[in-house]
């Protein structure tokens, strides 16, 4: 999978036709040391292992919480357990648990703006990406999420793989077991445009290159 | 001692009697609940202000306490003693106001906010909720639809009308209310057993507007203690009917009960020993409840706070670690199929005895004391100390020993047998939840890598045991989670009883002979790859009974007539051994089907609804079922079973079935016979018959053999 350079910070991986794509991204970050911080089984290994081996899930340290205060607590935790090493964080389903009645709405919503911030403020303060996704939540708790990052970044499933939209990213291609599935964005750049009006777009083509 | 409390504004009414005495009560209107709260000095300081300015806070101080079984010693804490009734309003104002005007979430901790406030008054005052007498007790029973209806004239008293009358008139509710008011001065009785704990409005109610002096208490009036509310647990939706109280008695709400199936009032007491649960609050607990409150009391005797929520979370671990731990227990694949000569051997209460075995409890294992490698392929440590959740459970599991064995020595069919069943049966069910809440997302004291080592112990301990069964000479035919079906592989095999002595003192964990069996047929998956790990049947050795799991006749939604015809079927299947001879007997259950003769009581369907009537959208039986019902003024709820008889399963309409308290013996023999198709289909399909070859074979066959009519 092609995916754009991770940037320090906290990024919002907007999903907006289902899930994954953090996991996705993360898989193919090719980080040293990623803390991820899991609710709702993302980070559930067999998912993470199923089309590959074991040694994906090296340099992977991973805390799984089942409640909402449990969440807030494990991010206050995760500025803790990063180390030197640590050069990605990673929290998928960001709004689930503060969406699952543990208490009253006042007090979970601001449990999840402190939980938005503190992730922010661990990206910026040690200068490490962070990336977390919020599908299926509330559009209040994905606003909230988006206004706490520093950037959006779109990742959308296709047949051929995860589509990702970055601000300055232009993905070329999709990459299989013996197989590349080029974009529209790829055969521009290598033929050039016919004329201006063609949007570029990360959709791929219906044509595969052996 | 007490057996039956009232929390009021004014104070605890405290009911008790002494064998053979009256019943009295007391008001403890000094009793003051206290919440707890701890944070950093500066914080709890300028909460401790702001409190004092609260008129529902009566009175602050310091109090040390442990705020986690991890603690190795205890800290000061803020004591925040409320008013009755106010512990959650303040609570929830610390939380919502106080915390976030100063402070990060999280930064005030609480503590002993959510317990039940009649078992909070108990643990607080050291007042024992174990009645000193044997307590009297009165059940009265009204049927569904006569409940709905608000006619008392169907109202028992231990089974036995109250009235004679059929006919349903103000006279005859009036004679209803007065022998009921006869029954209830006479017998005194300290706990009403009710179908329904509606019967106490509707009974109370009816009374005052009929002027007869009728008080289902010890004193006139009853409260509403919460509405019915819609729950949902471990993905199922579960309904909590209305509670209500009356004075000087306990109501126990037999719709709202499974402890009283299970255990009776014997067995609803041993449990209100163990952890101080009124009778009233543990006879509709849930099982996960009782065992929070067994451990509850323990904590409070060790000065442990209990959590209002659940902030601790799981340490960082590797995800290679993740990967080995996170995984359920041991399964074995069955063979699918039918074997001969099988013997089952289980694991007596294995889980439970693991946490005791190994102690392994939220608290020791990964302890910050001990950098040892204690769990098989973890690597986690665990703690010499001795466990909390070890110190709960052995009590349990020691009683319930002693139970057994002293059931083995009382006679058949005693009183004492009864009683000794009931207790045992209500242990039983807390050594079966004690496991699963150590992973509960909301459990008071559980620990997900608790949860983890246990189920580790639990594999290792099952693939050691299969080892050597099968140096021993067995096959391992099927394993799941603390059983294993095995049957010899050599002629002369090392005798099991042998191997069972030799696991078990390997494993610190007895290994028991459950059953022998003459045949065990696992059922493939619906699916066809493999076979069911939880769907088999075994007709036990030497004796004219079948060992059934997951068929038809073990289902709760199965009617009777199909349960029953497929335990005749598995009869006919265990003497012929034949498919056709089994297809045979059934075209007997068919032909009695077509010609009417089946008591439609034995038709029933039981379909527990998990959504009301508004949230469906297919036209299903359920459906029609629940517009009955609405037509009835019978109002079900997510949770609740609705229970009919198809009458026409061509129709979409509510005509597509009866309930089966309406009146009426017709049915819909194509829906039945399709279903004993399918219940004949289990019972042949490990020979590779399914309902399919059933319903050829029925079709094809004009005259039974003799078979089917021996």
């Amino acid at each position: 999978m092609e995916t754009p350079p991770l940037e320090p910070g906290l990024t919002f991986v907007a999903q907006p036709d289902g899930r994954g794509g953090v996991a996705a991204l993360a898989r193919h970050a090719d980080a040293t040391e990623t803390l991820w911080v899991d609710t709702r089984g993302a980070a559930s290994t067999y998912a993470l292992t199923a089309d590959a081996d074991r040694s994906v899930l090296r340099g992977l340290r991973v805390a799984r919480a089942f409640t909402a205060h449990q969440h807030h607590a494990l991010v206050r935790r995760a500025v803790d357990a990063a180390t030197a090493r640590t050069d990605l964080v990673v929290a998928p389903n960001l709004a689930a648990l503060y969406e699952a009645a543990d208490g009253p709405d006042t007090e979970l919503d601001r449990l999840y703006a402190a939980t938005c911030s503190l992730l922010a403020a661990l990206g910026e303060s040690t200068g490490v990406p962070v990336l977390a996704g919020a599908p299926d939540a509330t559009d209040a708790h994905r606003e909230t999420l988006r206004e706490a990052a520093a950037r959006e970044v779109t990742c959308r499933p296709t047949d051929f793989g995860y589509a990702v939209d970055a601000p300055g990213f232009t993905q070329s291609g999709y990459w299989g077991g013996g197989w590349w599935q080029t974009t529209i964005p790829y055969w521009v750049a290598v033929c050039g445009a016919v004329g201006t009006s063609a949007p570029a777009t990360a959709d791929p083509v219906a044509v595969a290159v052996e | 001692m007490a057996f039956a409390f009232d929390v009021t504004g004014d104070g605890v009414r405290v009911w008790r009697r002494a064998p053979g005495g009256d019943a009295t009560v007391r008001t403890d209107r000094e009793f003051r609940p206290s919440l707890y709260a701890a944070g950093p000095d500066a914080a709890l300081a300028t909460l401790d202000e702001r409190l004092a300015r609260d008129p529902k806070v009566e009175a602050t101080g310091v109090a040390s306490r442990f705020t986690s079984l991890r603690d190795d010693a205890p800290r000061d804490v803020l004591r925040v003693d409320t008013a009755p009734g106010a512990v959650r309003q303040v609570a929830r104002e610390i939380r919502c106001i106080h915390e976030p005007d100063r402070w990060a979430p999280g930064t005030v901790r609480l503590y002993n906010v959510d317990l039940d406030p009649t078992a909070r008054y108990c643990l607080a005052t050291g007042t024992s909720p174990v009645p000193d007498a044997d307590l009297r007790s009165l059940s009265l029973s009204l049927p569904t639809a006569a409940l709905a209806d608000g006619d008392l004239t169907a109202l028992t008293c231990e089974g036995a009308p109250l009235a004679t009358d059929l006919e349903r008139t103000d006279a005859a509710e009036r004679r209803v209310l007065r022998a009921l008011a006869d029954r209830l001065a006479a017998a005194d009785p300290d706990v009403l057993v009710l179908s329904s704990a509606d019967l106490v409005p509707l009974l109370s109610d009816r009374a005052d507007d009929m002027g007869v002096d009728c008080s289902l208490g010890r004193e006139p009036g009853y409260r509403k203690l919460a509405g019915a509310n819609t729950y949902q647990s471990y993905g199922r939706v579960g309904h909590s009917p209305a509670r209500y109280a009356v004075p000087g008695r306990a109501i126990v709400d037999r719709s709202n009960s499974f402890l009283w199936d299970e255990g009776g009032l014997p067995g609803l007491l041993d449990l209100v020993e163990r952890s101080w649960l009124p009778l009233q609050v543990l006879s509709r607990a849930s099982i996960g409840t009782v065992f929070t409150g067994i451990q509850i009391r323990e904590a409070f005797e060790r000065d442990v706070l209990v959590p209002w929520r659940a902030w601790e979370p799981e340490a960082f671990k590797d995800a290679r670690t993740l990967h080995d731990a996170d995984r359920g227990g041991f399964t074995f694949e069955p063979a699918v199929g039918v074997h001969e000569d099988v013997v089952e051997v289980d694991f007596a209460s294995l889980y439970p005895r693991i946490m005791c075995e190994y102690n392994l409890s939220p608290e020791t294992v990964r302890c910050d004391c001990h950098d040892t490698d204690d769990v098989p392929g973890l690597g986690y440590s665990v703690c010499d100390d001795p466990g909390f959740v070890p110190s709960v459970l052995q009590p349990i599991l020691d009683d319930r020993a002693d139970l057994k064995a002293r059931l083995a020595d009382a006679g058949p069919d005693s009183a004492e047998t009864a009683r000794l069943e009931a207790r045992s049966g209500a242990l039983k069910w807390i050594l079966v939840t004690c496991f699963g809440y150590q992973g509960y997302r909301n459990s008071k004291f559980g620990r997900i890598e608790c949860h983890e080592a246990i189920n580790a112990h639990a594999r290792e301990i099952l693939l050691d045991a299969k080892d050597a069964l099968e140096t021993g000479g067995w096959r391992v035919l099927h394993g799941i989670v603390d059983s294993l079906w095995v049957t010899p592989r050599v002629e002369d095999p090392t005798p099991i009883e042998a191997l069972c002595e030799r696991i078990s003192a390997d494993a610190g964990i007895p290994l028991e002979r459950e059953d022998d069996f003459a045949w065990v047929s696992f059922v493939p998956r619906q699916d066809g790859r493999g076979g069911s790990l939880t769907s088999y049947v075994g007709k036990v050795a030497d004796r004219d009974e079948f060992k059934i799991r997951g068929l038809a006749a073990r289902r709760r939604s199965t009617c009777g007539f199909v349960a029953a015809a497929q335990r005749d079927l598995l009869r006919t299947f265990d003497a012929r051994r034949d498919p056709g001879a089994v297809c045979d007997r059934l075209a007997r259950h068919v032909a009695r089907l077509e010609a009417g003769r089946v008591d439609p009581a034995d038709l029933v369907v039981r379909t527990r609804i998990s959504k009301s009537l508004d949230g469906y959208d297919r036209r299903s039986r359920t459906v029609a079922a629940l517009e009955r019902y609405r037509d009835h003024g019978i109002e079900r709820h997510p949770g609740q079973d609705v229970r009919y008889v198809v009458v026409d399963d061509t129709v979409r309409s509510r005509e597509r079935v009866r309930l089966a308290f309406e009146a009426g013996d017709d049915y819909d023999a194509t829906f039945y016979r399709e279903r004993l198709a399918r219940a004949a289909g289990e019972v042949l399909s490990p020979l590779g018959w399914d309902r399919d070859r059933v319903r050829g074979y029925l079709r094809d066959t004009r005259d039974t053999t003799l078979g089917a009519f021996e």
